[in-house]
């Protein structure tokens, strides 16, 4: 460190100050210390004038200057040409003069002009030649260079648009078999060796980094936005309010777009954006949020949905009478004649249960990045989605952009869980500040951030009424629900009618009543979390299953099959349910566990229970009406034949879904896996597909892959059938060679007849599309929530101990048996089940997020908030209840959501079990259980007799 | 200072307050190494430092002049993977991937203090590294997997 | 992260003069603190990292048979010493029972001691005893992890491990200043928060811990630190206990997680342990005599009924 010294430099207007070694040239500083790589690196020697830069306006050769040397000077380099997001004449006369080729030449040669017209604004041809005889162009265009440093002026307000700059050209330019086995995971090897890039690895030369300011209060009107003071900071580029973006209100649901990118009016939670920074580095630009005085109004708020409800309750969104009473969301369901199936009952039970705000809080924190390229106006967007489409839509419609001037890359995402189905500020600020700067600019979540912007789980509050017969058949369920849905709509419309139509799918009843509200509250939105509403509901169904069963002294198992639901039933609901091996995971899970030696054998302090679930295998219609299948994919196959490449804007974001896709059309083409490339998921290159949300890629990608491969078999069979005097129905196609299916010797390789069909047709390329069949729900309002080509259905057996003098909980063994129809990967299959076991087990026994008295979380970190770690992982045992789906590709349905639903019940009711503590409010903490216990104490009901005698319990405790 | 990173030593001018995993990503280029927390709550960006593991969010930069920093891209050969890793893809102990070089490091550390660990003992040393994936099942089997993999090569 | 210089310590008279300076700050693993100096909790212009001093990170037991444990020891190797786990073994569950594997390797002995409380509105900024407030915003609020014992004004809990084994151990801390050294028992070492709520040991400004010493008369006998955690690894202790009956006899209890530092037993009730004869009747009776002053806040109440169990089953191994 000793012969480090610092220099102090201005760089394209921008203090800087740097540490640098006596041998360091300006270009290595720029390019490695600034990542300033605009200036190029070609020569070493200054032969060549690709490094030219402006040191107080002189041009000179940045490889033969020493960084030491320049102390206190005043540089430019090609980035700083641009001012405000505005090419600079020379650059815009460089494109439309066509001065440029390949390009490495062209930011030293406008260098060398800017530098000749900073003191020479009108120079003769001779003095253009001069200024640039430094500059080496290999492509050759000098003569045009010369021509466009010429006639710089005439650009200088000029619009850039892609017309031909010479009448001349314009005139001229007119022409114008691996399914169903475990094939490790495409993208294992990039993952393990920190090769994938997520967004936030990613680096553009140049890139400056954004942040949010977020209200400090719940709730309140904006006076004033002074950003005066931060914009002064040196190093601050770009600060944008409310007044400075486009007023356009957006959200997921089309009825309800409630948010804005940075409030104008008003903010509702705490973390609602209200000014948006770029800046030279993160530092900067948190000195800079630190700078923005912010006048607030404060209002009163509210922080709980029941009590949001009351009258005279603070209204959220007080613009609108539709949400008067702050209810956003409003479902009122009646089938069946549900009056006369309670009296027709011969118990009828009925609880109230209370979830959980979980938050999905994937590993990877959100993160985008945007760069507008000015000259075009165009935008491209990487962002870590699960819905590149949704966001590309959402960026058009907000930014009123046309959908085909942006573009949008997802890079691999760590994890979403329904976290990153929406778009966020981020791609919007980060969007908006690249247009405002004329830089790419990057933008990242903070933990704190991404728990502030949330759409975790609902917090739902549940009355479930259950009426049965002496059996334990259903007569009719009434279900109410309340849900916290925070400050603004997300997927909150869906949810509240996901958390009612989704019950009659696992059982059958007569008669079912859905109540659901969903409330507005001061608190960050929640949204579309795994399981997308029905966990809580389902949790709260199992339990009170279990209530009914030890009411009527049935086996729980018993009860769940007298009830469960056949293949091929319209639901009370209308919901179409194909296949249904739901009988067939009961049944199997109890003999596997050992359910009939166990229960209420176990002893005091341990237990078992049994928990249900599934969920559908996509949705049956998109977010937004239109008549786009749902699923498109486009298969290249490459020229010589030994490859191919799939093109789908499909979204793997941890669940496999590359993995799967790739594995059908290997399957369907007949190559091996291997040949298969997944090309990047980019707007650009792949036809739209809905993306990751619903569970929705195995089935609906699926059908998509399978339909494009099929086009491409079509077209080699069409070859090969002529070549092997066959027709090509008679063909197929596996294992690389296509043959005759009657005369298997009668055949020639993959890549000969792709390279035949290439020959006579050119390019091999084949589009699939995939549209869910039309009528799978009723007609009611609301009745397209719950629909699905086919739904999963699972049985989840737990095991666990008790601490009956501290009340805490140990999962020992969990038994899973699901039916998700034909497994494409039995290896990720059973992953998407152990992580959903995992996940499960922290929703049910240790997350919760905690709003303290100002409604701002105060536990937004991954050691307060308590997602589950390797230690508090239980055994797992989890097999496929293998069936066929009809409407599958393959046969194949969902596993990656539906696995998660069935998790709460059962724990809760293996809790019990164990101790005879009912706990119905999430997550069952040893403070609850303990409470539990008190009272069984009081009443005189030892703990340990709880498991030996709970029939006498017809009226069990609850927390 | 001199701050050496996968055998590589580097030269870096580098302020008292900058963290490792800020001149791991920013500096070198190795994003590998994972920012999930900040704070040494998740374990995404844990590196050995001589040998040892340690969250990098947690690790000022500063204070490793003189030492060995290892990081997922140090891992293995560009021809053949390490066990670990070798062993993650077959035991399909990775879903999104975020959380991965976090844990193969920290699975590194604990092969290198514990040769051969029960599965209890796996548990234990691993319970510093989340995976929301729940990919915690799997990440046993590999790390068990690749300690005896790893036994044999040495006794071969 | 505020700029702030960084010096490693090259012996302890550097560290010492070093940490003289205007608002230089000792530094360990660093595993609480620059998550404190990311908060705002804590500002300094320099870091003086100790764990580069000669000798400091030395686990060595001396002539009579003490343990002297250096400042800079890291916590996973004070968990793994041979004769830690021999002669103190609750000491040594109590570092293993500390944060994740990686932070154990990382973390210090003395920043372990030296941590600050993870009281949500102290580390959010909100305004409390701790930064210069004069009101404990957790009495009305999020209250569920706070003291059940010895709280007020400000109710924030220590959440050191070892601390609780150290106490039950009755170790002493060496404190190492430019003007030299001192050495405080550990039941002196934490201050109530009814004389100095703003802060939770005696380490002054240009203080740092230099050493940790266990007496001999702590050594063997029956040992054990159990931590009730709701989560398996990271998580402080909701209440954790150490209880030990040496070889040298007597029986001494600390429990952690209840109350703002380690709350050492009562002594007649540990006198009462000691002296055997115990039934479940009289455990139960001895533990909530061991909780008698326990006052929960609104939500912590399950902290006194998990102490009691904590005891029970503490002093059913003590007594056997």
């Amino acid at each position: 460190m000793s012969d480090e010294r610092l220099v102090r430099l201005t760089v394209n207007g921008e203090p800087r100050t740097l540490a640098v070694k006596p041998a360091t040239t300006l270009v290595s500083l720029l390019r490695d210390q600034l990542d300033l790589t605009g200036t190029k690196r070609a020569c070493g020697t200054g032969d060549c004038g690709a490094c030219t830069v402006q040191i107080d306006g002189q041009a000179a050769a940045s490889c033969l200057t020493l960084a030491v040397d320049v102390d206190g000077s005043e540089i430019t380099t090609v980035e700083g040409l641009a001012q405000g997001g505005e090419l600079h004449p020379l650059q815009k006369a460089f494109v439309k003069h066509g001065a440029l080729q390949c390009g490495y030449c062209t930011g030293g040669a406008l260098m060398s002009a800017k530098a000749l017209i900073d003191g020479t604004p009108d120079p003769s041809r001779d003095e253009i030649a001069e200024a640039l005889s430094g500059n080496l162009c290999r492509c050759g265009t000098y003569p045009r260079m010369v021509q466009a440093v010429e006639h710089w002026r005439d650009f200088a307000g000029a619009p850039l648009d892609t017309e031909p700059h010479d009448a001349a050209e314009r005139d001229q330019s007119r022409d114008h078999r691996t399914v169903g086995r475990g094939v490790p995971r495409y993208d294992g090897p990039d993952k393990v060796t920190g090769r994938a890039r997520y967004t936030a690895d990613l680096r553009l030369p140049g890139t400056l980094v954004g942040r949010i300011l977020g209200s400090p209060v719940a709730h309140g009107v904006v006076r004033r936005v002074d950003a005066s003071r931060a914009r002064a900071v040196p190093g601050v580029l770009a600060v944008l309010t409310g007044a400075d973006v486009p007023a356009t209100r957006y959200g997921v649901s089309p009825a309800r777009e409630d948010e804005q990118i940075l409030a104008t009016d008003r903010v509702r939670y705490v973390g609602d954006e209200i000014a948006a920074v770029a800046a030279v580095d993160d530092e900067t630009a948190r000195r800079a949020l630190a700078l923005i005085d912010v006048e607030i109004d404060e209002l009163p708020a509210v922080f709980d949905a029941e009590a949001a409800m009351a009258p005279g309750a603070p209204l959220v969104h007080p613009e609108h009478p539709r949400y008067a009473g702050n209810v956003n969301t409003r479902v009122d369901w009646s089938f069946g004649d549900v009056d006369a199936g309670f009296a027709a009952a011969d118990l009828v039970r009925e609880q109230r249960f209370v979830g959980n705000r979980t938050y999905q809080s994937p590993i990877e924190p959100h993160a985008a990045l945007a760069q507008w390229e000015p000259h075009a106006g165009r935008l491209t967007v990487w962002s870590s989605t699960q819905t590149p489409h949704y966001l590309h839509r959402s960026l058009s419609r907000t930014l009123g952009v046309p959908m085909g001037q942006i573009r949008v890359i997802r890079p691999p995402v760590g994890g979403g869980f329904g976290a990153k189905a929406e778009a966020t500020p981020l791609e919007f600020c980060a969007a908006l500040l690249a247009r405002a700067t004329g830089r790419p600019v990057r933008m990242e979540y903070s933990r704190e951030e991404m728990f502030r912007h949330f759409r975790g789980r609902h917090k739902q509050y549940i009355d479930l009424k259950i009426g049965v017969k002496r059996d334990g058949t259903i007569t009719a369920v009434d279900q109410r629900v309340v849900l916290d849905g925070g400050a603004y709509t997300s997927f909150g419309v869906i949810t509240a009618y996901y958390a009612g139509s989704m019950l009659p799918v696992l059982y059958k009843m007569p008669a079912y009543r859905y109540e659901g509200r969903r409330i507005y509250t001061n608190l960050p939105a929640s949204g579309a979390f795994r399981g997308h509403g029905v966990p809580q509901p389902r949790f709260a169904f199992e339990s009170l299953l279990d209530m009914i069963a030890e009411d009527l002294g049935l086996d729980p198992i018993d009860v769940r099959l007298r009830n469960a639901m056949t293949p091929d039933t319209r639901t009370v609901n209308a919901l179409d349910v194909s296949s249904c091996e739901f009988t067939a995971t009961l049944a199997r899970a109890r003999e596997a566990s050992g359910w009939d030696a166990k229960r209420g054998r176990l002893g005091a302090g341990r237990g078992i229970g049994v928990g249900c679930g599934g969920f559908v295998s996509g949705a049956g219609y998109p977010i937004y009406r239109s008549s786009f299948p749902h699923s498109n994919a486009l298969i290249r196959v490459h020229e010589d034949g030994t490859g191919v490449s799939l093109h789908i804007l499909a979204s793997d974001i941890g669940q496999g879904s590359d993995t799967v896709l790739v594995q059908m059309a290997a399957e369907e083409l007949g190559v091996p896996y291997d040949w298969v490339w997944m090309a990047e998921c980019d707007t650009v290159l792949a036809p739209l597909d809905l993306g990751s949300y619903s569970s929705r890629v195995t089935l609906m990608g699926g059908h998509a892959v399978q339909d494009a491969a099929r086009r491409v078999k079509g077209q080699l069979f069409e070859v090969a059938a002529g070549e092997l005097g066959c027709a090509p129905a008679d063909l197929e196609a596996r294992n690389a060679r296509i043959y005759d299916r009657a005369r298997p010797d009668v055949a020639m390789d993959w890549a000969a007849a792709a390279r035949l069909a290439f020959g006579k047709n050119g390019p091999v390329v084949g589009l699939g599309s995939y549209t869910p069949p039309a009528d799978l729900g009723g007609g009611f309002k609301g009745s397209t929530v719950g629909t699905s080509p086919a739904y999963s259905f699972s049985t989840v057996i737990a095991e666990v101990t008790v601490d009956l003098e501290t009340g805490f909980v140990q999962v020992d063994r969990v038994t899973d048996f699901s039916d998700a129809g034909t497994v494409i990967n039995p290896v990720t299959f059973h992953g998407q089940v152990e992580g959903s076991i995992v996940m499960g087990l922290g929703e049910t026994l240790l997350e919760d997020t905690v709003a303290g008295p100002g409604g701002q979380f105060v536990n937004p970190n991954l050691h307060d908030y308590l997602i589950p770690t390797i230690r508090d992982t239980p055994e797992i045992r989890s097999v496929a209840v293998e069936s066929y789906e009809p409407r599958g590709p393959f046969g194949a349905k969902e596993i990656g959501e539906g696995s998660l639903v069935p998790v709460l019940g059962a724990i809760a009711n293996a809790v019990y079990d164990a101790c005879g503590v009912r706990v119905t409010e999430l997550p069952i903490t040893p403070e609850k259980i303990l409470a539990g216990l008190a009272r069984r104490r009081d009443r005189g009901v030892p703990p340990a007799a709880a498991s030996v005698e709970p029939e006498s319990e017809t009226h069990a405790q609850t927390v | 200072m001199r701050l050496t990173v996968n055998g590589q030593p580097y030269d870096l001018a580098i302020a008292g307050h900058e963290s490792l995993v800020a001149i791991l990503r920013g500096r070198l280029g190795l994003t590998g190494t994972k920012v999930a927390c900040g704070r040494g709550e998740c374990g995404a960006c844990t590196v050995l430092i001589d040998g040892k593991p340690a969250y990098a969010c947690l690790t000022l930069a500063a204070a490793c002049e003189g030492a060995a920093v290892s990081t997922i891209e140090g891992l293995g050969a560009a021809e053949r993977l390490h066990a670990l890793q070798q062993a993650f893809i077959a035991h399909d102990a990775l879903q999104c991937g975020f959380c991965t070089p976090g844990q193969i490091m920290a699975a590194a550390a604990l092969l290198a203090q514990t040769p051969r660990p029960t599965e209890a003992e796996v548990r234990h040393g691993m319970s510093g590294n989340l995976c929301r994936c729940g990919a915690y099942p799997k990440i046993v089997r590999a790390v068990l997997d690749a300690a005896q993999r790893l036994e044999a090569a040495r006794g071969a | 992260m505020s700029p702030f210089t960084y010096h490693r310590a090259t012996s302890t008279d550097d560290a010492a003069a070093r940490l003289a300076g205007a608002r230089a700050v000792p530094m360990g693993g660093g595993t609480d603190l620059l998550v404190a100096i990311d908060e705002g909790v804590v500002a300094p212009a320099q870091l003086v990292d100790l764990r580069g001093v000669p000798g400091a990170d030395a686990v060595a037991l001396d002539a009579r048979g003490a343990l002297r444990i250096g400042g800079a020891a890291r916590v996973h190797d004070v968990a793994r010493h041979p004769a830690v786990l021999e002669r103190w073994p609750a000491l040594a569950q109590a570092c293993e029972a500390v944060g994740s594997p990686t932070l154990r390797q990382m973390g210090t002995m003395g920043g372990n001691l030296c941590q600050r409380p993870r009281c949500w509105y102290f580390r959010r900024g909100v305004s409390c005893f701790k930064n210069g407030g004069d009101e404990c915003p957790a009495v009305d609020g999020e209250n569920q992890y706070l003291a059940v014992i010895g709280g007020g004004p400000c109710h924030a809990v220590h959440p050191s491990d070892p601390a609780v084994a150290l106490t039950a151990l009755e170790a002493t801390v060496e404190i190492t200043s430019a003007g030299g050294t001192r050495t405080v028992p550990i039941a002196a070492f934490f201050v109530p928060p009814a004389e100095a709520p703003e802060r939770e040991t005696v380490v002054g400004p240009g203080e740092f811990v230099s050493a940790i010493g266990v007496p001999a008369v702590s050594a063997g006998g029956v040992q054990r630190y159990h931590k009730l955690m709701q989560r398996e690894a990271w998580d402080f202790a909701l209440v954790s206990i150490a209880a030990v009956r040496p070889a040298a006899g007597g029986v001494r209890m600390a429990l952690g997680g209840v109350a703002p530092g380690p709350w050492r037993v009562n002594s007649s009730v540990e006198e009462d342990v000691a002296s055997g004869g115990l039934d479940d009747d009289s455990i139960s009776a001895l533990a909530e005599r061991a909780l008698y002053d326990a006052q929960p806040l609104s939500k912590n109440g399950y902290k006194i009924e998990m102490a009691g169990a904590l005891l029970r089953q503490a002093m059913r191994e003590l007594a056997t």
